[in-house]
Order: C-alpha cells, then structure tokens, then sequence
C-alpha cells in the first residue's frame, strides 16, 4: 500500500516536474525574444543594416514569434534548443559539458557548509546563551550577511597571492576548487547553522526528551538518535536549498574564479543575447533543481514517518 | 647483506645514468574574453579569437617601426590594378594537417570565407568583397568587387587556414584551427582556456628573419580570466606570464614588485563622443562647445591613470591620412559657455535633455570617463544625464540613432574604435560619411572628398585624406579625446614587450635570459 502511494505520488510530482519545465522553458523564450536585439550583440555595432538582417533571416528571427516557438517546443521535446548564436554549435551539448565542473563545485559546497552547520548548530543548542552558542550565533550571522563578491576577492588576495596556498583562479583540483567553494559555502553554512540551532532547541523543549534524560539515556544518543531525527527535516530542507542556491547562484562566484561551470555559461550567454544557449542553460539547471526538491521531499517520509504523500 | 648493498649500488646506478627528462616550457597568458568561435578570419583581432594568430598567418604584414607592409606567406606581390593584387607564394610551407600551402588552397579557403552568400561575416570587416583566383601553383590574385587602393594593407587580416579544411570537413571549421603558423591548435577546454603547441616544421623554423620571430616554447595556453582583479592577481601570483588588458591601479601596484612588470602601450583604439551634425547639433557653435567643454587632459591623466593619450583624431600617428597639423582639440570652458549662449540666443534650445551613453565591460574606469564627460557638459551648460548600458541595451541603440536620418541628437555615446588597416578611410567613412554604418555625420562634400581620396593610392591619398581629416576637423563633427593604451602585467622571467596591434606572438616572446 505504502509503495503504492509513493509511486502514485512520483508519478504526480514527474507530471508536475514537466510542467514546471515547460513553463520555464517558455518564459525564457518569449522574455529572451522581447527583450534586445542578439544579432547586434553578435556582429556588434559597426556593421550595416543589410548584413544584420541577413543573420536575422539566418537565425529564423524574421519570423513570426508563433512560429518560432512551434520550432522551439518541438526541439526542445527532443532537447534540441538549437545552436548557439555565440558558439555555432549545439546548445546543450555546451552545457552538458560545463556539468562536471558545476557538480563538483556544488558538491564540495555541500560538504564545506552542511556537516559544520549541522555540528555548531547543534553544539549551540545544547548549550543555550553560553559563550560557544554566541561566538557560533556570530559566526554564522556573519556568513549570512557577507557579500560574496568582496570576499572572493580578499580571499584571492590573501590566500593565493600573499600566501599561495591556493590558485587565485582556473579549474583543477583542491588548489582551484577551494577558495570559489569557500566563498559560496560561507552563506549556506550560516544559514544551515541557524536552522539546525533552532530546530534543536525546539526538540529539546519536547516532553519526550525530558523522559529520554530522565530514563537516563546517554546525552549523545539523545541527541542524535531522537532530537536530531525529529529535528532533521528543517535540516533537510535547508541542505537541499543549499544545492539549489549553487545551482542557481554561483553566476557571480564562476566568473570572478573562472570556474566553467554552468553559472558563468549562463551569464555569458545573457552578455550575448545568445537565445539558444540561455535556453538550454535555464532548462538544465530547473531540471536539477526540481529532481534535487523531488530527493528532499521523499526523504521527508523516511525522517518523519508522519508525513503523507496526499 | 651484501646483496643489499649491490641492489641499492645499482639503484643508485640506474637512476643516476636515466635520461634527464627536458622540462616543457610553457607560456601561458590570462585574457579578458573567450572567444566566440576559431573561425580563422577571427585571428586577426586578439580579443576575438584568443592565441589564434600563433596558428594562422597572413599572406603579407605590416613593420610597426616603418609602417611599410612586408612580405610573409607571400614572398612577393604585384598591383595589377584598382581591384586586383597578385600574390607570389612561399614555396615548401604546409599546413597543419599536412596538405600544401599553395594558390589552390589560397583560393578554396578565401573563396568560401570571404563570400558573404556563405553566411560569415568576413567580408564585412573589410568593407570589400574579395575573391582569389589561382594562377599557377605559387601565384594567386586577390580581386576585390569594389576597386580597392588599401587592399594590400586589408591584407595584413586576412589569415589563411587550410583549403583541406574548407573542401574536406567544412563542419569542423568553427571548432578547429589549422593554419601554417609557429603554434598547432591544441585543446580549447570551453570557459577555461585554449592550448597550441609548437609546431616542429614550421617554415619560420629555417628563416626566423622572414618570419619575424622564433619559437621559444613548448606550448601556449590561454587562460580566460574575465574579472580585472582576478587577472591581474594570476600575474602577481605567479600562475601567469602575461596578464592581458589590466587596470591602471594593477599596473602602479606592479611597481612594487619584484617578479612583475607593467608593460603598457598606445592602441589603434580612439575614445571618442560620437556627436554628428543631426538635430540640434547641426549648429556648428554647439558641436564645437561640446568638445571645448571636456577636459581630456583630466580623463586622460586622472582617470586613466595615464593609460591614455590626448588626440584629436580618431587614428593613430601611423596611420595614412592621420594629419600632424591638427593637434588635440583645446579644453576652454569659457569659449564653450560662450557658444552656448551665442546658439541660445539664436533660438537653439541647447537646455535640452542630453544623455551621455556608454557600453559595461568597455575600457576599465569606462563608466567614470562617462560621469566626468557628463559632468563637464553640465558645466558649461548642457543639460546632461549619464546611461551606463549592458551590451545588449546599448548596442541596439547605438545603431538606431545612426539608422535613423531624423536623430534628435541627444544620445551621445563615449565609445571606442579602433582601426587597424592603418587607414583613415576605413574610419572616416564609418563615422564622418552620411552612409557610414555608424555615422551621425553627413555632409556631401566631405563625403566626395573622402570618395575622391579613396581612388588615390601612396603620397596622394595620404595627402587627400590628410585634407578631409581637416575639413571633418574642424567642423566638430566627432568629440574626439584620446587614444587608449592596453597595459599588462608581464612575468620578469619573461622577454616580451606588446605591439601596435596588441596580439599576444609567442613567437615575439622568450624566457628572460
């Protein structure tokens, strides 16, 4: 009955997934179709009227936008979005490629911001208002608020120029991956800190730990086996939000760091106008991001027995 | 115990007498911008097509220090007439794929490039549309549609890649680079950098004179590091040779270290207001109080850092038709009030909304340039607002304005323009010609004088355009402010100093002795 009902729930939430897709997908078009003109960012200022209209007939951008989107849903339901404008050749392929870079970026995020969060959160909790609980409350208001940009930069400067202990820039491993990975992880950890202290704290208040302690449980197995398991949803949701921030947020940190990920590919297709590459790169991280939400929303039922899939 | 000892003896042995491994050497080069394709007609400019110039090569090139177009693939070359140049073709060279540099494969490859019916925008850049004919197996003629004095000098970017590649695997001619010169294509790892190594037979190899230069390493990458900062710091760290276009303040901080140099250098790019003589700037007293009203020796020397020189036309000193006569035009605000109120009185509404335009990502301190233009303006009386746009805002407006015969006159862009013909009727047609693709600037006698020009060839048309640049001089027809240096920080243990043309040659480089 149970696997019944979380295959009837998969099967939704895949429906749902398409949707969202298709309507991402589609907004993109039309947004990128409205909004400036990608032949004069391709060949630039300098060229005459003629040759930028021969591109546009080339591109099929003379045509009518119905068409143009009947062209663009029937490749993309084939994940056919065309060339690049900027690069001349297939969209996708050009983001497929970038992936690896930005898995390894987002994983390594993953395991910078979300253990540490989860430790000093929870060390926090167990010992409210004391000097460790502040100093962590700080450290991690400070993640929270820092400005990425400013400290990618101070970063570069101390770490790899004055010290050389990492690359200041490029894609490799430890030496390039740890200063852009520190910088993105610095927000998710304070976020993640916060969340796991609070949602701790409320555990402890909980009757059934005072009966834990009383029964004279061991501290450890208290925390972790009955305040951490009823506390690990919160957690859960942040954890994936960390994932999808990367996904989704790492533009700025890619390019200061060239990292080639997906996020610099994006940004240097929106500079371009490049249509079909935008297309594809906003496709491809939706994608992630709603398989990385459907993952957290099926580990709901196994932390919390309680939930449902209605 | 014996036994050990000879084992370790012979170990010792055996690693003493291995080969000593040759370390590579390697230059490698952080740059601004990746680029969009290794399409070869793309090489000519270093920020369109990243190292590619190390891989192709052109038939003849220019001597910076005498002006004079010099023979390269091409060993020699005849002007048959207005529109046609015949080519004699070095003998013994290949291409990187191993086929012949010969006429036949001269003529596949710029007979398919440069046809504008094959979709490239090649032939744009040289405002030409050329064809090449074979006449034997080391001649080929270049014939150009419209008769062309500056063919030869057009030449100089015009860079050939294998006619194998055109006729046998056409598809691959965007993602691949096969040329004749000093460096193969190795690897473009896309949003990261692009890799060559040496080419053992290269022709330059046997005559590094004719060639202008010698291998030094064993292999080039390019890395594509966007942000200033970020650039400059791989040089300071160590992890680059050469930092390509940093900022004036990464430049005075070089001069505190030890390992790094600035090495900085004037460019064929102008900084200019385009203005014209459309809407209200038909009055030539407001044209003239616009350029009087900016202080170009200020944007120079105190936002450029004193990467910038002052001018007052829109080509370098070496270039045909630049004029030695007409000096920067003169800061005097007064003068500048003065026609103001001269051109108010006379009914022109000079108090009417003026928006100072410029391009993100341009030139470093770009969007201060604008601020202290705008600034000045404002002070002698115009009344100006400042736009700093992202390409795909500005670019379109930018070509609106010119498309449009009626333009108010208002928009007025601080923008760059490089020409690297070394020709003034490449940029004068362009921004001083009523047809000119980026022009706000008519006038009918001007453009018959630029037309006039361009029939003449050597002295004459030097002197001819010399004459228009006087003409559309004084007639204000664009705020002309100063020519733009490119700055890089260059690793000590690295012999390298930039060129006119800022193409980063290996070949020009070497490790320090």
């Amino acid at each position: 009955m149970r696997t019944f009902i979380i295959a009837r729930y998969l099967i939704r939430r895949l429906l749902h997934a398409v949707l969202v897709l298709f309507a991402v997908a589609s907004i993109v078009f039309f947004l990128g179709r409205v909004v400036g003109d990608p032949v004069r960012i391709v060949l630039g200022v300098e060229v005459p009227e003629e040759r930028v209209q021969a591109v546009r007939d080339q591109l099929g951008l003379n045509d009518p936008l119905p068409v143009q989107y009947i062209r663009f849903v029937s490749g993309a339901l084939v994940l056919d979005f065309g060339d690049s404008f900027w690069q001349k050749v297939p969209a996708l392929p050009l983001v497929v490629e970038r992936l690896p870079a930005t898995f390894a970026l987002t994983g390594t995020v993953f395991l910078m911001a979300v253990p540490l969060g989860i430790v000093l959160g929870t060390l926090a909790a167990l010992r409210p208002d004391s000097i460790l609980d502040r100093g962590i409350s700080v450290f991690s208001m400070l993640g929270v608020s820092m400005v990425d940009f400013w400290l990618a930069l101070m970063l570069i400067l101390f770490f790899a120029v004055q010290l050389g202990w990492f690359k200041t820039s490029g894609y490799g491993g430890f030496q390039y991956i740890m200063l852009p990975a520190l910088t993105l992880a610095v927000q998710p950890f304070g976020r993640v800190a916060q969340i796991t202290r609070s949602a701790m704290l409320d555990q402890f208040d909980l009757p059934h730990i005072g009966v834990a302690r009383a029964k004279g449980l061991r501290e450890r197995r208290i925390v972790f086996l009955h305040a951490m398991k009823n506390a690990a949803v919160p957690i859960v949701t942040i954890a994936g939000d960390t994932i999808t921030s990367v996904l989704n947020g790492s533009v700025l940190i890619e390019t200061i760091f060239a990292w080639p990920g997906v996020g610099q590919l994006t940004l240097l297709g929106l500079g371009r106008r490049d249509l079909p590459l935008v297309e594809a790169t906003v496709f491809t991280i939706a994608l992630l991001v709603v398989i990385v939400n459907l993952v957290v929303d099926l580990s709901y039922a196994y932390l919390n027995p309680k939930i449902r899939y209605q | 115990m014996h036994k050990y000892i000879l084992v370790a003896v012979v170990a010792v042995l055996m690693t003493a007498l291995q080969p000593v491994q040759a370390q590579e050497s390697v230059l490698t080069v952080a740059v601004a911008s990746e680029m969009t394709s290794l399409e070869g007609y793309l090489a000519s400019s270093e920020a369109n097509c990243n190292g590619c110039i190390n891989v192709v090569e052109p038939l003849v090139t220019r001597d910076f220090e005498t002006g004079e177009m010099v023979p390269y693939l091409a060993t020699s070359w005849e002007i048959v007439d207005d529109n046609t140049l015949e080519f004699t073709l070095r003998e013994g060279v290949t291409y990187h794929d191993g086929s012949d540099f010969n006429a036949e494969s001269v003529a596949a490859y710029i007979n398919y490039v440069y046809d504008p019916a094959n979709g490239l925008p090649a032939s744009d850049s040289l405002t030409n549309v050329i064809t090449a004919e074979v006449v034997d197996e080391f001649t080929v003629r270049i014939v150009a549609e419209n008769a062309d004095p500056i063919l030869l000098q057009k030449m100089y970017t015009v860079n050939l890649e294998s006619g194998q590649l055109i006729t046998d695997s056409l598809d691959e001619y965007p993602t691949t680079l096969v040329g004749t010169g000093p460096y193969m294509f190795e690897e473009w790892r896309r949003g990261e950098q692009i890799s060559f190594v040496a080419n053992p037979d290269w022709w330059g190899n046997d005559d590094p004179e004719a060639a202008r230069g010698a291998i030094a390493f064993d292999r080039l990458v390019y890395r594509f590091i966007p942000d200033d900062t970020v650039r400059a710091a791989a040089a300071q760290a160590g992890e680059v040779d050469i930092a390509q276009f940093v900022t004036p303040d990464a430049c005075e901080g070089a001069a505190d270290l030890d390992d790094v140099r600035c090495e900085s250098l004037a460019s064929v790019e102008t900084m200019f207001m385009r203005m014209g003589n459309g809407g209200f700037m038909s009055d030539i007293r407001v044209r003239e109080a616009m350029i009087l009203a900016v202080d170009k020796e200020l944007i120079a020397d105190a936002i450029m850092g004193g990467t910038a020189t002052v001018t007052g036309q829109i080509v370098i000193p070496v270039t045909t038709g630049y004029n030695p006569d007409l000096p920067p035009y003169p800061f005097d605000p007064e003068r500048a009030s003065a026609l103001l109120e001269e051109a108010a009185a006379d009914g022109i509404d000079v108090g009417q909304p003026i928006t100072i335009a410029s391009r993100e990502g341009l030139h470093p301190r770009h969007d201060e340039v604008a601020e202290a233009v705008a600034a000045m303006l404002a002070e002698v009386g115009f009344n100006t607002s400042v736009e700093v746009l992202p390409p795909d805002v500005f670019n379109p407006t930018w070509s609106s304005y010119s498309d449009d015969p009626d333009q108010p006159g208002n928009w007025i862009a601080v923008h760059l323009h490089g020409n690297e013909v070394l020709d003034l009727y490449f940029s004068g047609i362009r921004y001083f010609g009523c047809d000119g693709s980026s022009s706000l600037y008519c006038d009918e006698e001007v453009d018959a004088m630029w037309e006039a020009a361009n029939m003449l060839s050597g002295e004459e048309r030097d002197l001819a355009l010399r004459e228009v640049a006087a003409v559309a001089y004084n007639d204000f027809g664009n705020g002309i402010i100063a020519h733009l240096n490119f700055s890089y920080l260059v690793s000590e243990g690295v012999a390298w100093q930039p060129q006119l043309d800022h193409r980063i040659q290996a070949k020009e480089a070497a490790p320090a002795s």
